[in-house]
């Protein structure tokens, strides 16, 4: 990490936007192991119940 | 993109003379260049292409007659699933990605990708999903069976080479998730100084959606796969209806990944296209603002459609309407891309050279199967079409035509830079024909086979579908034969041959055709200015 001052800057800059669209990965994988907890149907189902999804 | 840039190529010629970069094998398992991990990308996929294609080849050759001729039932099976597998995880994502590591720092003038390192990480550990994908084959039970797509509680069933098809994905999907996170922060951080958004190449913006949907979808993948891992080995019963599970759920959450992933397949395809077309019309691309704003509508509607792959599963009425008008709705924004691809040809003063036509082949196959898609879309339809012969002619219209062509369009146009070398015109020309051609007769006759009701995925079919299974197995075996032409051109080209000038296409725009041909080790280490 011996670069000047704008290229250390990029550097950051691209690690915040690498560390930001991992996270968001990782709350698509959370959210498809939650589903069988939290099951869009489910929901779907109690608050319409005539749909019967 | 107008050339208004004002590119320093000096620098390029400078520090080549002194690229310090290992030579040798370590060069290619230790390279952190986009352009050799291009070529890598591109070596990894022939071979996987040439793996996929063999099983396609066998599974033709058993169906060239009624009756069980070459292979067991069950191995039938194998072949059906590992090649559907394999052509997209192996063959037509990495192959994108093989464009996109050579194409886009190049594009937006950068000096490589954003991680280097990781892009390394990302190829290598993509070839050790691949070799376990393969090695599954030789796991007691043989290898995954149950079909791309991996459907529960079927795949909850099987021996070993599952869990080796699970894993395979994982480490897959990881390497595609890091090329992901590394396409989107080059495209976001490292364009040359003026290189608007709305300035960028078509491509570019492609592969940053596509970035996108691959970050929102794979692990969508990743969970589905990891819940039936869990449910095989360790007594969750996620998708095992005994234990109170849905098998259901795991189409709702396979889907809601898998038609994403048929965009992802398709909108660098579209990317391509659009850079190849307007160099041969010799005219700017037409509304080049819409084609944006189409590709991205095409991926925020892919995240609504998923259910019209599982219609006959039973959902409500209202239900299947919703999925089947955002279906058809899917064909607004691909028809304003048809629309502008032949509006930037009308006028144009065009020359026909094998990347134009590949990609003139790519608007006729594409349009083939998107109508054949839309036909699909419509529920009652479907429920007759469903796992028919019908379903495999659409899609390999979609996927092996149209985002094939579109490869090869964009292979044929960008290999002087990559090579230095002109292609052989002539060869070129007799594999678009001959793909054109036999392609059509392989695959055509598909959706008359579905029409009259033969099922897909049986080894074994009535006698009544003798004579047109014969036809697509001669045309599938033809449009084999004819991607040897393609190994041939390619291989001439890296050798040797005539010099390819810096621009040798009189009507392509761009930063890359900037550059000296063949492309040097290090290009833009001073950023170009783009006006």
């Amino acid at each position: 990490m011996n670069g000047s001052k704008d290229e250390n800057r990029l550097r950051a800059r691209n690690v915040r936007t690498a560390i930001i669209l991992a996270f968001v990965a990782l709350g698509f994988f959370l959210a498809v192991i939650a589903n069988h907890w939290v099951n869009p149907a489910v929901i779907v189902d109690h608050w319409f119940p005539k749909w019967h999804w | 993109m107008e050339a208004a840039h004002t590119p320093d190529t000096t620098h390029v010629h400078g520090h080549d003379a002194h690229a310090h970069h290992p030579t040798g094998i370590m060069r290619w398992l230790t390279t952190t260049n986009h352009k050799d991990i291009g070529t890598l990308y591109f070596i990894f996929v022939a071979c996987m292409f040439l793996v996929g294609g063999l099983l396609a080849m066998t599974i033709r050759a058993e169906l060239f007659s009624p009756g069980m001729q070459i292979v067991e039932p069950a191995f039938f099976n194998e072949l059906t699933s590992m090649h559907g597998l394999i052509m997209i995880f192996s063959v037509i994502m990495p192959a994108f990605v093989a464009f996109a590591n050579w194409q886009i720092p190049m594009m937006i003038g950068a000096t490589d990708m954003a991680f280097p390192r990781m892009n390394n990480m990302s190829f290598w550990l993509l070839v050790s999903g691949g070799i376990l994908m393969l090695g599954s084959f030789f796991a007691p039970g043989g290898a995954n069976a149950a079909g791309w797509t991996m459907y529960a509680p079927l795949s909850e069933q099987m021996g070993p080479g599952m869990d080796m098809a699970i894993f395979a994905i994982h480490i897959m999907g990881v390497s595609s998730i890091m090329g992901s996170i590394n396409i989107i922060t080059t495209i976001l951080n490292l364009r040359a100084p003026g290189m608007t958004m709305m300035k960028m190449p078509l491509f570019v913006w492609s592969w940053l959606i596509t970035a996108y949907l691959l970050i929102a979808v794979i692990p969508v993948l990743a969970g589905a796969v990891t819940m039936l891992l869990f449910d095989r080995h360790f007594g969750t019963h996620f998708f095992n209806a005994a234990g109170g599970g849905d098998p259901v759920m795991y189409q709702h959450i396979f889907w809601f990944f898998g038609h994403p992933e048929v965009y992802i397949m398709i909108l660098p395809g579209f990317g391509l296209i659009s850079e190849v077309i307007p160099a041969f019309s010799r005219k700017p691309l037409f509304g080049y603002s819409s084609m944006v704003y189409a590709l991205a509508s095409i991926a925020i509607l892919s995240f609504l459609v998923w259910a019209h792959h599982m219609f006959t599963v039973g959902m409500p009425a209202a239900a299947q309407l919703f999925f089947m008008y955002c279906t058809m709705l899917i064909a607004v924004p691909t028809g304003v891309k048809i629309f502008n691809w032949t509006a930037t040809m009308w006028k144009g003063s065009l020359s026909f050279e094998t990347p134009m036509l590949f990609a003139i082949g790519f608007i006729w196959v594409f349009m083939i199967g998107g109508f054949t898609g839309l036909i699909l879309a419509v529920a009652p339809v479907d429920i007759q079409m469903q796992d028919t012969y019908y379903v495999v002619g659409h899609f390999h219209y979609v996927m092996v035509a149209a985002s094939l062509f579109s490869m090869y369009a964009a292979l044929y146009y960008w290999l002087p830079k990559w090579t230095g070398h002109m292609y052989d015109e002539t060869l070129g020309k007799w594999h678009f024909w001959l793909s054109m051609i036999f392609f059509n007769i392989g695959f055509f006759p598909m959706h008359f086979l579905g029409l009259a009701g033969m099922p897909r995925r049986i080894p074994d079919y009535a006698l009544q579908f003798t004579d047109l299974n014969r036809v697509v197995s001669i045309g599938a075996w033809g449009f084999g034969a004819a991607q040897i032409l393609l190994l041939i051109v390619v291989v001439k080209c890296a050798r040797g041959g005539a010099k390819a000038a810096d621009k040798p296409w009189e009507g392509a725009q761009g930063l890359e055709w900037t550059i000296p041909s063949p492309a040097p080790y290090h290009s833009f280490e001073t950023p170009p200015v783009v006006k």
